[in-house]
């Protein structure tokens, strides 16, 4: 018997897929046993003769299905599955030869939480406005995701590289199939959040994402139509998120834009549709005519269509959400913490009371708040360091300089309001705007003469 | 006027930073725990020395110490990436008459912890002192391109270099001591062709040398920064860094083509090959990083005619490069820009002069227009002659 399964949901990808389980086949050696188990879901190329012809070291089962999205094909391969680990993996994925072991010593060192892997695109050429932005999006994600103290919200989640307990994914009632295609992954999250499931990430875990391979500009805008309906689903299942959505831009009754887009999204679509269908070679032509600003423009436009018509293909015509209960809900109990015990003794507090909300403040003088957010997961020490030194750093750097220098905490540390303003600001204008400025205000003594001697 | 520049690191403040000689002020680049990560331009004797030097430094300093410095103090791990193993790596300085910068450069490269192997590529020299010069020397190769070009010279050198990476730095040029180790390690990333490092300047001993550091100098920032055509526009791949700091994968050949050989130093174009070399990569969709670590001394042009000639050049070059674009590649998008930055020159030259804490002899608002002015041509005649000198070689 095989504690662990690798679900893989498929999806007329044969080549891919062959290449894929050939890198699961030559897992390191020490590699716990494990079984893989793919989900060919609506195959219509030869994957199945692929499989049935394949070879592999380790076990290896396929289940069929007629086509019914990824989410349902997850939890039926999670059924079947025999491990009592569940890794989840996209076909457009090449695993490293250290990701199942490294999935598996997460979940030993911790047991009981959901693990992600970074999948990262495939470093790849990319020439063209639209891939360049995908591999930023992907390569992005995961910097951000990675980064130590990470404070992770359900829009973190990805299933493409993730793993858990089985019994955990059962009691959790898998994944909601009426996001079958689209968002399935945030709507989990915010169920494992909500219950206070930890969410690691296990740097190891690691395989590249064939994106470039898989994402085109039509699959995409087909996938902004299924984003639309399911952020439409998931803010009437959850209303409480409402407003971290897309969607919420777009509800509400005041504003004649919005109104008119809306108007245009459910009704137009026999005049429109054709028009909309040439988007992808229109942005092509905007392309090779370098007409950059106008590209993004009608690209910006395109995404917002597809998204809306998603979305009136749940709401109708009326486009009211649910209301939204925190709006009237108690205030959130906000945990105070004094600095001048030191940050030991502040980490020991959050690590001990998890709080949602906090208030980091120095003797009698605000550091900053750390915020409630809905469906993010709740405070701790490991974010405290990182948190002071990106989002606080305005309020905690004169208290940190106050006591390298011995200072007593109600002198303040000559900062000008420039240095606080260009802090954490990467942009060269910045810099170029930053450096002129230092050169200005040290007021050299030949500039106040009007000397003009030259060398 | 005359500025120190000064180097020191805000954890192990030096005692004796007080100002010898008739400086008026410093340009100070700040370390935290030995990273460069920040400067501070200060004016000496400005209240009587009531303020205490290190307090004036803090409260002059840019932000990005700020941040360095909070880092350290939160004890957080640095983000920059320390990869198992490095690759190896060719130095290449381009030199043309200039053996007693050539020198300094040498003894900076070879004191260096890292041993690389050193390529001299002595560019249509007028004599033979270059030559005696690396012959002290015996562990650094020399080798001579007789054909007049700094762009033919980089060319010569990346034929020539047998490691996977070649660094290049300007001859005026004195790398600190882990400036080739900290390029080195942003190359795992295969998307990588050019890494570009810091130059400060090493000494700002004119009114000229002050002015070129106040435009700009050669400092990107003390951010790290990973560059593709997403976030930087080809066309500004100059942000990205110059040739006088910079390590490019060998194979960026294959990826992008050679430096072009009608442009930069030594042609009529007068400068540009780099930054038309970054357009590509960009172009290309590839990456380049600027790592600030990577940090070396660079003498800037000491009178005021070489700083004019230098302006005067950039423009030439940024306008031979848009040309090279519209009339050889077919990119649509150069034309617009060619415009545009024809008409805020233009705008510029009929601006009130801007009073600058330095003064320059010359009018640099025309100074720059008329190099733009001529960049085309400069460009075209410089395109010309390159390939009637391939023609005779090959």
């Amino acid at each position: 018997m095989v504690d662990i399964s690798v679900i893989i949901p498929t999806h007329n990808r044969a080549a891919m897929l062959k290449s894929l389980l050939g890198k699961l086949d030559a897992q390191r050696d020490g590699t716990p046993a494990f079984e893989i188990l793919v989900v060919a879901d609506g195959c219509e190329d030869d994957t199945s003769t692929m499989l049935a012809s394949l070879r592999t070291r380790v076990p290896l089962r396929t289940l069929s299905l007629p086509g019914v999205g990824p989410a349902l094909a997850r939890n039926a391969g999670s059924q079947v599955a025999s491990g009592r680990l569940l890794i989840f993996l996209d076909d457009d994925i090449e695993p490293g030869a250290n990701f199942v072991a490294a999935h598996v010593a997460e979940h030993q060192r911790h047991p009981g939480g959901v693990v992600m892997g970074p999948y990262p695109p495939l470093p790849h050429v990319a020439t063209d406005r639209f891939r360049l932005s995908a591999r930023e999006w992907w390569t992005r994600h995961f910097e951000r995701v990675s980064l130590p103290g990470h404070r992770f919200a359900f829009t973190d989640v990805l299933t493409g590289n993730l793993s858990l307990d089985a019994e955990l994914f059962h009691a959790m009632g898998g994944l909601d199939p009426q996001f079958a295609r689209a968002r399935e992954d945030f709507e989990f999250g915010l169920r494992v959040i909500k219950k206070g499931v930890p969410i690691r990430f296990a740097p190891d875990a690691f395989g590249y994402h064939l994106e470039h391979q898989t994402m085109t500009l039509t699959g995409k805008m087909v996938r902004r139509h299924q984003e639309g309906r399911s952020d439409a689903l998931i803010a009437r299942k959850h209303p409480d998120i409402q407003r971290l959505l897309e969607i919420h831009r777009f509800a509400g009754r005041k504003g004649w834009k919005k109104r008119l887009r809306r108007i245009i999204a459910t009704r137009a679509g026999s005049v429109l549709d054709p028009l909309v269908k040439a988007g992808p070679r229109v942005l092509q032509t905007l392309e090779k005519a370098g007409l950059r600003r106008l590209y993004e423009k009608v690209e910006r436009q395109l995404n917002g269509y597809h998204y809306l018509r998603g979305a009136a293909e749940v709401l109708g015509e009326d486009w009211r959400l649910p209301p939204d209960p925190t709006a009237s809900a108690d205030e959130i109990e906000v945990l105070e913490i004094n600095l001048d015990q030191g940050l030991e003794a502040a980490e020991a507090m959050l690590a001990e009371r998890r709080p949602l909300a906090a208030r980091i403040v120095n003797g009698t003088k605000l550091v900053g708040d750390m915020c409630h957010q809905i469906g993010a997961e709740p405070w701790d020490a490991r974010h405290l360091r990182p948190w002071l030194s990106r989002q606080a750093i305005r309020g905690y750097l004169p208290v940190a300089l106050a006591e390298w220098q011995a200072l007593p905490n109600n002198v303040p540390t000559r900062l000008s309001d420039l240095t606080l303003n260009f802090l954490n600001n990467p942009s060269f204008r910045a810099h170029t705007f930053e450096q002129h400025l230092q050169w200005m205000q040290a007021k050299l003594r030949s500039a106040l003469d009007g000397n003009t001697s030259k060398s | 006027m005359r500025l120190a520049v000064r180097d020191i690191d805000i954890l192990d403040f030096p005692p004796d930073f007080e100002p010898t000689g008739d400086y008026q002020g410093a340009l100070v680049l700040i370390r935290v725990a030995g990273r460069p990560c920040g400067q501070a331009v200060i004016a000496f004797d400005t209240d009587g020395g009531k303020t205490p030097i290190k307090d004036r430094i803090l409260s002059a300093a840019g932000s990005s110490v700020f941040e360095a410095w909070l880092r350290h103090w939160l004890a957080l791990p640095d983000p920059s990436p320390s990869p198992s193993q490095l690759p190896k790596a060719s130095v290449v300085i381009c030199t043309r008459d200039r053996t007693e910068d050539l020198e300094r450069c040498l003894i900076g490269l070879l004191a260096m912890p890292d041993k690389a192997d050193i390529l001299v590529v002595d560019n249509a020299p007028l004599n033979d002192a270059t030559r005696d010069l690396v012959s002290r020397f015996n562990t650094v190769r020399y080798l001579r391109e007789p054909r007049p070009g700094l762009d033919v010279a980089r060319n010569t050198a990346l034929r020539n270099a047998e490691a996977d990476v070649v660094a290049f730095i300007d001859d005026d040029a004195v790398p600190d001591p882990l400036w080739l180790r900290t390029l080195l390690r942003n190359f795992e990333d295969p998307l990588v062709l050019a890494v570009t490092g810091l130059t400060m300047a090493a000494e700002l001993e004119t009114d000229s040398q002050i002015a070129f550091q106040h435009f700009g100098g050669f400092c990107r920032g003390f951010r790290r920064q990973v560059y593709d055509a997403h976030n930087l526009d080809p066309f500004t791949g100059w942000h990205a860094g110059a040739g006088v700091n910079m390590a490019l994968r060998r194979t960026i050949v294959d990826a992008v083509g050679w430096f072009d050989e009608a442009l930069d130093a030594g042609t009529l174009s007068l400068a540009g090959g780099d930054t038309d070399m970054f357009r590509r990569v960009l172009e290309a969709g590839y990456r380049i990083i600027y790592d600030p670590e990577a940090l070396n001394w660079h003498r800037h042009r000491r009178s005021s005619e070489e700083l004019q000639q230098q302006m005067y050049g950039y423009e030439a070059a940024s306008f031979a490069i848009l040309t090279k674009a519209l009339v050889f590649e077919g990119n649509p998008r150069a034309l617009p820009r060619m415009v545009r930055s024809y008409v805020r020159l233009l705008r510029r030259v009929f601006q009130r002069r801007q009073t600058h804490q330095f003064s320059l002899p010359y009018n640099d608002a025309l100074t720059q227009f008329r190099g733009a002015a001529s960049g085309p041509v400069r460009y075209l005649r410089a395109r010309a002659r390159a390939a009637k000198a391939e023609h005779k070689n090959g």
